[in-house]
């Protein structure tokens, strides 16, 4: 591992310096299970048999495991793509379904039903999928290149998807900021952010100025971010770089939209670019151009030296994969700035992701963030579908794959319309932005423990558990593990259900991974309230799945 | 069933209502932060007296929304700048300066405009072009995060240490007698940044559907919960938040969602606009501050500003919902106790480009309306006095980066507001953006 043999030195430096270094040994931290808290960022939830299984497997080794040693789901390369509606498995065919419909509401009704089917197919891995981390960091790209598949974004989307957020997961950056316009050498022909952002329809110079819209936005939210440090100048400047750049069909390629250069559309720059100049070929309009303006970006170094794109992913990576929660210490925060600037070390000359990675999912800053000092911890707090596929995944949940509509229309009910959100920025994880729709998370929980009425001319169990519709929780299989008709483990049993821990032969709870005070209170909920068996179980699984302490991480 | 108002762990909230303390404990900013700001205000920006029941509908328009396709200065308008742009048959309009006719609206605001009673010509719409952000910035995120924290987006949390949004700490400043239940209210599922840390407020996606059915076993348990000692503030002001909230809202006590009688468009923002003047209508105080927040109108393609255009159905879309709020609060006798404001993160490019749609640029267009604004008018003094309200010179002789200027700091539309109609003490605007801004009022509200 090349980059953990350069980033020790750092640490250890950092350390010293900082007064870290008892931290260094996470058990020094009483009660707290650093993979705990690793699985609750690296996967969409996990069941307990993963949770033991990763335990087992140990800290770095379920890092390597995840990341270095992930496969790809399913050979894009080859056209052979996510195996849920035949449309997605080339654009061409996902654009011939349209063929023969002949009225708007045939129309609609086809758009309809890929949307769906695209929500569904995220929403299904979350659940499903083993390669967990895979799902997260796929997602956290589809958020960095989000597209709202309201504007048009059902011809493309489904494609981009696969083709550069599933694609480049792990892969280096460079090779992703270049497919991300359709420019990676491949015949995957992802252009879907050319269509999405405008570029397509630019028509320079017969019609006007370029429209600024790519460009300013791959500067801005795709490489380098807003830092101010770059000028209007060099905004148009990469706009008229990109002029001309489109995508459609090729003789070579039929079934997908690849790259196109339209010399008739296209501006040259001239000048200098973000203080380099600008390399026009001979003979002038060339798609070559804009090529090399993308690899100027990514190359740009900011006054303080740093590689701005190593800087910008760095940055994004930390907050999602580490912590964006509020610091409220020193040690939190040299544990922050130092996972960030190993993300830049380990960037190197290519955006290598997946050292990236590694650098930041280290068990020493998770600790940190989490531990450090007697103030606050760092916590990060679950937006929606992270709270809906991680309770669902605690409790091994078994999901009907032809309903999965019913969870699709949940999370839309808490606010997070699966590629369906506008702002270019994708969906914010930060505790301010989710905090106020605790109803809807605890009507959530409410419904994923609430058996339903036992069938006509049942007097007794079995019986079918959960109200959503498609979702099979085993509610009877935890109502058993819930105390009997002895209360008095009724907490520290629910915590274990959801969080994890160990039990001892006697199935007494040993340990858990859910706060103290939210498990006394589960707890003393059980002791005091009149419900008879029946009911306080069904509530002690509710308190626990909407306590803090569980949506915190 | 033992009785759970026997058990010692419930009733934190039942606690304070039963002790009668329950109002004055919602008149106050529940968030830490937010007693650490007031404390920390200068002596000269102490609460002054509660204001009387008002609401602010506070409309963001995301996405840099073109000022000039709502009103235009018509005769300096050219084709040769703006050939599919250029409004057509847009109606006459007075500014306060530039006099009779001089400005043309887009038809698309017809229904605020034209007819008997409409808001404008009952006086109580106002255009104020050439407003926005002061500082010129392209970046829709870095000017919303300007706009909405009421700083510099990197200073307000780097070295201000200030990290609630402007609402926030108007509302901190503020007070309004009787208080109502919820402060402030953002009408959708993600919060924003200008009510970040606000006190006694929420963003709720469906205001006739927020509620916990888990009966009040459930509900006081998971209310207490939250309010544990050590449960992170957020999580714990919200929840608390919530439960008063689904009292609030909940049928019979003083909201009806079936008051609002006038036409609303269909879909998200008829929607909110309806549920928002059912909250004003109510017969308990509604909520200070409403925001609305209207997306779509980064039209960098095919803008269509005209009938059939995308831009045209975004603004008629905007002018029928507030048209019909206008309507019900008009007809519930609550036109004073009501103001709207609607604003964007700035304006975009004079100059259409190569895809028939305006890239980012500066200086757009506010509104305000309500029984207290002085209104029937364009507030172009400024436009006047700069010449023609154009960076440059002339509109058709546009430099610098051919944009409309902003003559109108955003800030002086709120604080007037603020001041005259939601209790925010004399100097309260300096909490809100710092001693650096002083309060240009131009009157337009009242």
């Amino acid at each position: 591992m090349q980059i953990l043999s350069q980033r020790a030195p750092v640490i250890k430096q950092g350390l010293v310096i900082l007064g870290l270094a008892a931290l260094a040994a996470p058990s020094s931290a009483q009660g707290f299970d650093p993979m705990y808290h690793l699985m609750r960022r690296m996967t969409p939830g996990f069941t307990p048999a993963e949770f033991d299984a990763a335990k087992a497997m140990g800290f770095s080794a379920y890092v390597q495991q995840q990341i270095g040693g992930y496969t790809a789901l399913l050979d894009v390369e080859g056209g052979v793509a996510i195996q849920w509606l035949d449309v997605f498995n080339t654009p061409k065919i996902l654009n011939d379904s349209y063929a023969g419909l002949t009225t708007m509401a045939q129309t609609n009704a086809r758009t309809a039903e890929i949307v769906a089917a695209l929500k569904e197919a995220r929403v299904w891995r979350w659940l499903e999928s083993d390669q967990a981390m895979y799902e997260r960091m796929s997602w956290f790209w589809a958020n960095h290149f989000n597209i709202d598949v309201g504007k048009r974004g059902e011809l493309f989307l489904p494609w981009f998807d696969i083709a550069v957020n599933r694609r480049y997961t792990f892969g280096d950056f460079r090779d992703m900021a270049h497919a991300c316009a359709g420019d990676d050498g491949t015949t995957l022909g992802a252009t879907g952010l050319l269509y999405y952002l405008d570029n397509n329809s630019s028509n320079c110079p017969t019609m006007g100025d370029p429209n600024e819209n790519y460009a300013r936005e791959f500067m801005e939210l795709y490489a380098i971010g807003p830092d101010n440090t770059y000028s209007e100048a060099d905004v148009k400047k990469l706009a008229r770089g990109f002029s001309g750049w489109t995508g459609n069909t090729t003789a070579a390629a039929p079934e997908f939209l690849m790259l196109q250069f339209d010399p008739n559309k296209h501006c040259a720059p001239s000048g200098a670019f973000l203080g380099q100049p600008i390399s026009v070929p001979v003979g002038g309009a060339s798609i070559a151009t804009g090529q090399g303006m993308i690899n100027t970006v990514l190359n740009y170094q900011l006054p303080s030296g740093d590689n701005a794109a190593a800087s910008f992913i760095a940055r994004k990576l930390v907050a999602a994969f580490l912590t964006d929660g509020e610091i409220s210490n020193a040690q939190q925060q040299a544990a922050v700035d130092l996972a960030t600037q190993d993300a830049i070390a380990a960037y190197g000359p290519n955006g290598d992701i997946e050292a990236m990675l590694e650098a930041i999912l280290d068990q020493t800053y998770l600790t940190t963030v989490l531990t450090a000092g007697s103030t606050k911890p760092a916590y990060k707090y679950m937006p929606p579908w992270l709270f809906v596929s991680s309770l669902l995944n605690a409790v091994d949940a078994g999901v009907d794959i032809n309903q999965v509509d019913e969870l699709t229309t949940r999370l839309d009910g808490l606010g997070q319309r699966i590629y369906e959100f506008g702002p270019p920025t994708g969906y914010p994880e930060e505790i301010t932005a989710w905090v106020d729709n605790q109803p809807g998370r605890w009507s959530f929980a409410n419904d994923v423990f609430k058996p339903t009425p036992l069938p006509t001319g049942q007097t007794q169990y079995p019986r079918p558990f959960s109200v959503i519709p498609g979702v099979n929780v085993d509610v009877n299989g935890l109502y058993n593990s819930i105390g009997g008709f002895d209360r008095s483990q009724c907490g520290a049993q629910a915590a274990y259900l959801l969080t994890g821990g160990t039990v001892d032969p006697n199935g007494i709870v040993t340990s858990h991974n859910m706060d103290a005070a939210d498990v006394s209170f589960i707890q003393t909920y059980a002791n005091t309230t009149g419900l008879g068996s029946f009911g306080v179980k069904w509530r002690v699984l509710v308190l626990a799945a909407v306590a803090p302490s569980f949506s915190l991480y | 069933m033992k009785n759970h108002d026997n058990n010692p762990m419930l009733g934190r909230r039942r606690l304070l209502q039963s002790a009668g303390i329950a109002a004055a404990a919602m008149s106050m900013p529940t968030s830490a932060h937010a007693m650490r700001r007031l404390s920390a205000a200068p002596k000269s920006a102490k609460k002054g007296p509660a204001a009387p029941p008002h609401t602010l509908l506070y409309v963001n328009l995301r996405g840099g929304a073109d000022g000039l396709s709502f009103i235009a200065p018509g005769a300096d308008i050219t084709t040769a700048l703006r050939p599919t742009l250029k409004l057509s048959n847009p109606i006459a309009i007075d500014g306060l300066v530039k006099g009779s006719g001089y400005w043309e609206a887009n038809t698309a605001l017809g229904t605020l405009i034209n007819g008997v009673g409409s808001a404008w010509n009952d006086g109580n719409l106002a255009f104020i072009p050439a407003a926005g952000l002061l500082e010129r910035n392209r970046s829709h995120f870095v000017a919303m995060d300007w706009m909405e924290y009421g700083v510099p987006p990197l200073q307000s949390v780097q070295t201000s240490g200030l990290t609630d949004g402007f609402m926030a700490r108007h509302l901190g400043a503020s007070s309004i007698l009787p208080a109502p239940t919820l402060r402030g209210l953002v009408l959708q599922q993600l919060n924003t940044t200008s009510f970040r840390q606000a006190p006694i407020s929420l963003a709720i996606g469906n205001v006739q559907d927020f509620d916990f059915p888990g009966g009040s076993l459930m509900r006081d348990a998971v209310d207490d919960m939250h309010m544990q000692p050590g449960v992170v503030g957020p999580l714990s002001n919200a929840s608390e938040i919530a439960f008063r909230t689904i009292d609030y809202l909940a049928p019979g006590n003083g909201v009806d969602f079936n008051a609002p009688t006038a036409a609303y468009p269909s879909g998200r923002v008829g929607t909110q606009a309806r549920n928002a003047a059912a909250l004003v209508l109510g017969s308990t105080p509604a909520p200070e501050v409403i925001e609305l927040d209207l997306g779509n109108w980064d039209t960098h393609a095919l803008q269509g500003a005209n009938p059939g255009g995308p831009m045209f159905d975004l603004i008629k879309e905007l002018s029928d919902a507030l048209a019909a709020f206008y309507e019900d609060v008009k007809g519930a006798g609550k036109l004073n106790d009501v103001s709207v404001i609607v604003v964007t993160e700035f304006g975009r490019r004079i100059e259409e480009n190569s895809s028939f749609g305006t890239d980012h640029g500066y200086g757009s267009c506010m509104l305000a309306m309500g029984g207290n604004v002085n209104g029937g008018l364009v507030y172009d003094a400024d436009w006047d006095a700069a010449g023609v309200g154009m960076t440059g010179g002339t509109l058709s002789d546009v430099t610098n980066d051919g944009d409309v200027d902003v003559l109108t700091d955003h800030r002086d539309v709120f604080v007037e507001c603020f001041r005259k109609r939601l209790g925010l003490p004399p100097n309260g605007e300096q909490i809100i953006y710092g001693s650096g801004y002083t309060l240009n009022d131009r009157g337009i509200f009242s």
